[in-house]
């Protein structure tokens, strides 16, 4: 197991390479006129002779070649600079840090509603197996699970945003916003909603909760849905299985059975499942991000893929892959707590 | 009467690599046959039995190549066939070594008196060597490579344990058993429909019934299907694997009828695997009993029951349950602990650690595998010193 | 060792129980009547489907919801087992009648030591605390012959051979000393050697605690071992009842005989091995009349129609079929 870690510790900066790689390459493709394009103000670019668009491309490093330009990139990446956003308008370092806690503190958030939800209703349906409370859970299911993500986040900015007022979209109000730019304000962990408590600050607590629901909402909706249909036939699975009718003929009360025999085994499969669903909240805010107007890591990155912002565009994979690999790695590790037969080899 | 081999296996080898750590390196070997040595006369059904875990499927395995051999030759009907499914290099390194340079420094020093010390293969090979020199042999061997494997592939069928897992579930009957027909080109259009019922009806499934799934039939008549595809090639050598083994009691004498009845008519040749000594002893004519990927004892079956020489066929046998209750009180020998694991086996005789008869020396040296009587192999120090009387 | 003037510590009468799946209603097991005696071993001996599992599960009521247990009655030490409520079946289960599994890998939990395991239940039934059941399962252990236990107390099932799963397997069986011990195919899957090992400790163990064990296989051999008396089940029914050498030496059912005759043997010679024709029936669509006629070879016209009765032809021995007589002479070969 610890070899396993291990390995998978020393993958990392080779996948992270070899993403970067990869997306170096695509965007190569486009050639250097294209990837210009993202550096000048489109008005004057159709005006600019060829001398001009040469000069510039000489400026931006356009013209050498590709293995050059790359470990240029590379060569900045170990020294902690990520290049110039074009559309972020500062260095990619900076445009990152300033939106990654918006995405974290939506996705930090989104994962106890899904998880709770998900598997706890998994599990009742489970164990009331084609009673009428595991048809219920499991036609609110399948709504869910047909109902696209958004869809679900207009209708819920519709209702709570436009007839009742009560959850606003962006990321915070403008009052709000002022105070926690001001510098009497202190940034201790980045997540608002942590840092307006140590603040002492509850109102700007509230407004910054009133302006996480719906997005939380939205995100939730897809993922608990799926969760629950895993967790359920999982759990129907183990509750199959041999072991549990031992469990049973031993003369076990049926909670007992249930709680003790039953869940941990039905976890194992639920784990990496729902571990991938957690890390995939983290990108899959996109469409969360827009529709409440959000400015998080996701709207980002998709602004800066349709302008061809390179530099964010690589940035970003970097940052999503390491969280995606660290976060496999991470389920694997709970994967082995829970089943003693990965642990124990 | 003379015996015709159609199969010999020399020393086969076949250890698998287990792997650990953060690069995965090769940290030990399941050695699952270690040095196995038989020959399979032309005709009769010889019985491979032992307990779980002792390479008998490896040893099936490894005879069709469906597992590539660590070492050892298997020879089809006088020609090696070790090296026909190596890739190219290997094949050539393989063939360089086992008889290239072997015969050219048998050559430097006996010249034509070599061929008295060899038989089989090797004398015939060393024939073609002595007419027509190293590149003939060679070109002799690697010639037509598609072509012997294909006949490799025709003579040799095997039939599988589980009648539900080995057939495609999404295959019509037809097209199970006629796949290797066509592919074989054995026979076109209305021609292999033919074969088809042929086959079918001589394995007692009705012909009508062609066009069915898998899942229609039951575990018996599936099992009567994948002989039937197993028969369609005409083979020489049939591997049956556990054939019997998940069938239903009454179901079970069916086809092992069945497998009798056909090994008459189609003069086939059964290489029959079974854990199960009663079974083996009902169809085989010798058996060859399995411990730890050695093979410890073989003989015909009549002389191994009557004189059962190495102490694991003697504990084997005395441990199946007789189904008479009179035969009840009979004082069995009860072998103590596991079969060892196949990573690291016991040093010396790997029964040695379970071995009601063991000495010092048991776990010492290894006891080779001689022959004491004509056609009687075993490999144990003391053999016969194990005493069981049923 | 037959027992006609004691009292049977179980006895099941006229069980129906019956499966309600999708394809229809199953009738697993049809009508079936046994009785076991205090300290003997009945072995019940049948083909896959044939209703040996279903008739174990009923008796420790383990069915799943699609099962249904119809009519019968199960007395255990004067109670009708299926009368009882479900908290009283609870204290029977593990602590009256334990049970053991076929495949001792699926039936252990692999996420728990077999230690935890079983100390669960001697906590339970004899309120021990923690210390004590411990070290009541390390003793357990110790007695179904596991070497090292204090070591393979705390581990997992995984980490034990198959044999050894299964002596961990006994252990948490016997650990409330239950006056009977249900064994469904204890043996079935694992190697020849080490069933030895387990046919010859059940056999002291039983003889150690004095419970009466069930013994269910589908090998004949395991019955001739173990068994004082058997049940031949066949589709659902007993077709054959009796003391186990009556059973072997004089079958009184076409299905009994044809089972004997058709297994090859190690302690006799056999030419060519006489086998029972046909299939063995779809449970959905059991034959009507005599549910083996299609594959009898003493069906007659009147077993397509009528469903025989068990009736004795011998003194405690039962057959259901009308011409037993016809096998009157005829040996097992
Ligand atoms: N592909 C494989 N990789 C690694 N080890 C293997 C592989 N196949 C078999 N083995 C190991 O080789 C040994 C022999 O296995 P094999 O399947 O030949 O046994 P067997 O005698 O056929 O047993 P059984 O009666 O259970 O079928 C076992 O220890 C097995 O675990
Ligand atoms: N849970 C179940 N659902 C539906 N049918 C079942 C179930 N359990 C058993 N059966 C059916 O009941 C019949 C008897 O099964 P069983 O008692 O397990 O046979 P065996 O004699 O092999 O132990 C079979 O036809 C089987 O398919
Ligand atoms: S060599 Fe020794 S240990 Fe091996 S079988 Fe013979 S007597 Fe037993
Ligand atoms: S009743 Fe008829 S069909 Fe049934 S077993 Fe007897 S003879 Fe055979
Ligand atoms: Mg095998
Ligand atoms: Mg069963």
């Amino acid at each position: 197991m610890t070899a396993y870690i291990i390995r998978r510790l020393l993958l990392l900066p080779l996948i992270l390479f070899g993403i970067t790689l990869i997306i170096f390459g695509m965007m190569q493709l486009l050639g250097p006129d294209k990837l210009l394009a993202a550096y000048v103000d489109p008005n004057t670019f159709n005006k600019l002779s060829n001398e001009e668009l040469e000069a510039l491309k000489e400026k931006y490093g356009l013209n050498d070649p590709m293995v050059v330009r790359y470990a240029k990139w590379l060569n900045g990446v170990l020294h902690g600079d990520l290049g110039w956003s074009v559309v972020g308008k500062m260095p990619v370092k900076d445009a990152l840090l300033q939106r990654i806690p918006y995405t974290a503190e939506l996705a930090l958030y989104a994962v106890f509603p899904v998880v709770g939800i998900g598997i706890w209703l998994g599990m009742v349906a489970a164990v009331h197996r084609d009673k009428f409370i595991d048809h219920a859970i499991r036609i609110f299911a399948v709504v869910g699970w047909s109902f696209p993500d958004f869809v679900f986040g207009l209708f819920v900015l519709m209702v709570f945003y436009s007839w009742l007022g009560w959850l606003p979209p962006g990321n915070l109000s403008l009052w709000a916003d002022e105070i926690v730019r001001s510098p009497q304000f202190h940034h201790y962990t980045h997540i608002l909603t942590i840092d307006s408590l140590l603040n002492g600050r509850f109102d700007i607590f509230w407004d910054d909760l009133r302006h996480l629901i719906g997005p939380i909402m939205t995100i939730s909706w897809l993922w608990w849905a799926y969760l629950l249909r895993i967790t359920r036939s999982s759990m129907l699975e183990v509750l199959n299985k041999e072991y549990i009718r031992t469990a049973r003929a031993k003369g076990l009360d049926e909670r007992v059975v249930i709680n003790k025999h039953a869940k941990r085994n039905a976890m194992i499969p639920v784990t990496t499942v729902g571990g991938a669903m957690v890390i995939n909240l983290f990108a899959g805010t996109v469409i969360v991000e827009v529709i409440f107007n959000r400015t998080g890591l996701g709207r980002f990155t998709a602004s800066a893929a349709t302008q061809l912002d390179y530099a964010a565009i690589m940035g970003s994979a970097l940052f999503y892959s390491t969280i995606l690999v660290l976060g496999n790695l991470i389920i694997d590790v709970l994967y082995a707590v829970i089943d003693p037969r990965i642990r124990l080899g | 009467m003379e015996k015709k081999t159609v199969l010999k296996v020399e020393n086969l080898v076949k250890h698998f690599p287990i792997r650990a750590g953060v690069f995965r390196r090769i940290v030990g070997w399941v050695k699952a046959v270690d040095g196995v040595s038989f020959e399979v006369y032309e005709g009769e059904t010889l019985g491979l039995v032992g307990e779980s875990g002792c390479g008998k499927t490896t040893v099936g395995m490894t005879l069709l190549r469906l597992y590539e051999p660590t070492s050892g030759r298997i020879i089809v009907e006088d020609e090696d066939t070790t090296y026909y499914f190596m890739p190219a290099l290997r094949a050539r390194n393989y063939i360089k070594k086992t008889y290239l340079d072997r015969f050219e420094k048998l050559y430097r020093e006996k010249k034509d008196g070599a061929l008295e010390e060899l038989d089989g293969v090797d004398k015939k090979y060393y024939e073609i060597f002595l007419k027509e020199g190293r590149s003939g042999l060679y070109r002799y061997l690697v010639s037509n490579i598609p072509d012997k494997r294909r006949s490799f592939r025709r003579n040799v069928q095997i039939i599988f344990q589980d009648p539900y897992s080995s057939l495609d579930p999404r295959m019509r009957v037809k097209n199970i058993v006629a796949e290797g027909i066509k592919a074989h080109g054995l026979a076109q259009g209305e021609e292999v429909i033919k074969r088809v019922s042929e086959l079918l009806t001589g394995v007692g499934i009705i012909p009508e019934h062609m066009y069915r799934f898998p899942h229609e039939f039951s575990g018996g008549q599936r099992q009567r299907i994948g002989i039937a595809r197993a028969l369609a090639l005409q083979p020489k050598v049939v591997i049956a694997d556990e054939a019997v083994a998940a069938l239903d009691v009454s179901i079970r004498s069916q086809i092992i009828n069945l497998m009798e009845e056909l090994q008459e008519r189609h003069k086939l040749t059964y290489i029959f695997i079974s854990h199960d000594l009663s079974v083996v002893k009902h169809v085989s004519d010798r058996i060859a009993v399995m411990y730890l990927g050695k093979m410890v004892e073989l003989a015909p079956k009549k002389e191994l029951f009557e004189n059962p020489l190495h102490p694991y066929t003697v504990a084997l046998m005395s441990a199946i349950p007789i189904p008479d209750p009179n035969k009840r009180n009979k004082k069995r020998i009860i072998l103590q602990g596991d079969v060892p694991s196949p990573i690291n086996p016991p040093k010396g005789c790997r029964f040695h650690t379970r071995c009601p008869v063991a000495k010092e020396i048991c776990s010492e040296k290894e006891p080779p595998l001689v022959e004491v009587k004509p056609g009687h192999f075993v490999a144990c120090h003391f053999p016969g010193s194990l005493k069981w009387n049923s | 060792m037959m027992s006609v003037n004691r009292e049977p510590i179980l006895q099941v009468k006229n069980l129906k129980t019956y499966f309600y799946t999708e394809d229809g209603v199953v009738r697993a097991v049809d009508g079936v009547s046994f009785e076991l005696y205090p300290g003997e071993t009945l072995g019940i001996v049948g083909e896959s489907g044939s209703g040996k599992s279903v008739t174990s599960l009923s008796i420790m009521r383990l069915l799943d919801e699609k099962g249904k247990i119809e009519s019968g009655e199960i007395i255990f030490k004067g109670r009708d087992l299926l009368k009882l409520p479900e908290h009283e079946m609870r204290k029977i289960r593990g602590n009256e009648i334990a049970m053991i599994f076929q495949e001792p890998m699926v039936a252990l939990n692999p996420v728990y030591t077999i230690g935890d395991q079983i100390m669960e239940a001697i906590m339970l039934h004899q309120g021990a605390d923690e210390k004590k059941a411990r070290e009541m399962a390390v003793d357990l252990l110790r007695r179904v012959g596991i070497p090292e236990p204090e070591k393979r107390v705390d581990q997992y099932p995984h980490q034990l051979s198959g044999g050894m799963r299964q002596r961990a397997m006994i252990a948490m069986a016997l650990s409330c000393r239950p006056s009977i011990l249900i064994a469904d195919e204890p043996t079935t899957a694992l190697d020849v050697t080490i069933q030895a090992q387990i046919l010859d400790l059940m056999k002291e163990l039983q003889e150690e605690y004095g419970m009466a064990l069930i013994m269910i296989t589908h090998d004949m051999g395991v019955i001739a071992e173990i068994a004082d008396r058997v049940a031949v089940m066949y589709a659902g029914h007993i077709v054959e009842y009796g003391e186990v050498h009556e059973i072997f030496k004089r079958p009184r059912h076409p299905y009994t005989y044809g089972l004997l005759s058709s297994i090859p043997r190690l302690d006799v010679e056999q030419e060519k091995l006489k086998s029972i024709p046909g299939t063995v029936p779809d449970p959905l669509n059991f034959p009507t009349g005599c549910r083996f006629h299609p594959r009898c070879e003493f069906a007659e016209d009147r077993c397509r129609e009528e469903e025989p009765e068990m009736v004795e032809v011998l003194p405690d021995h039962y057959s259901r079929c009308f011409f037993w007589k016809k096998l009157e002479g005829l040996e097992v070969k």
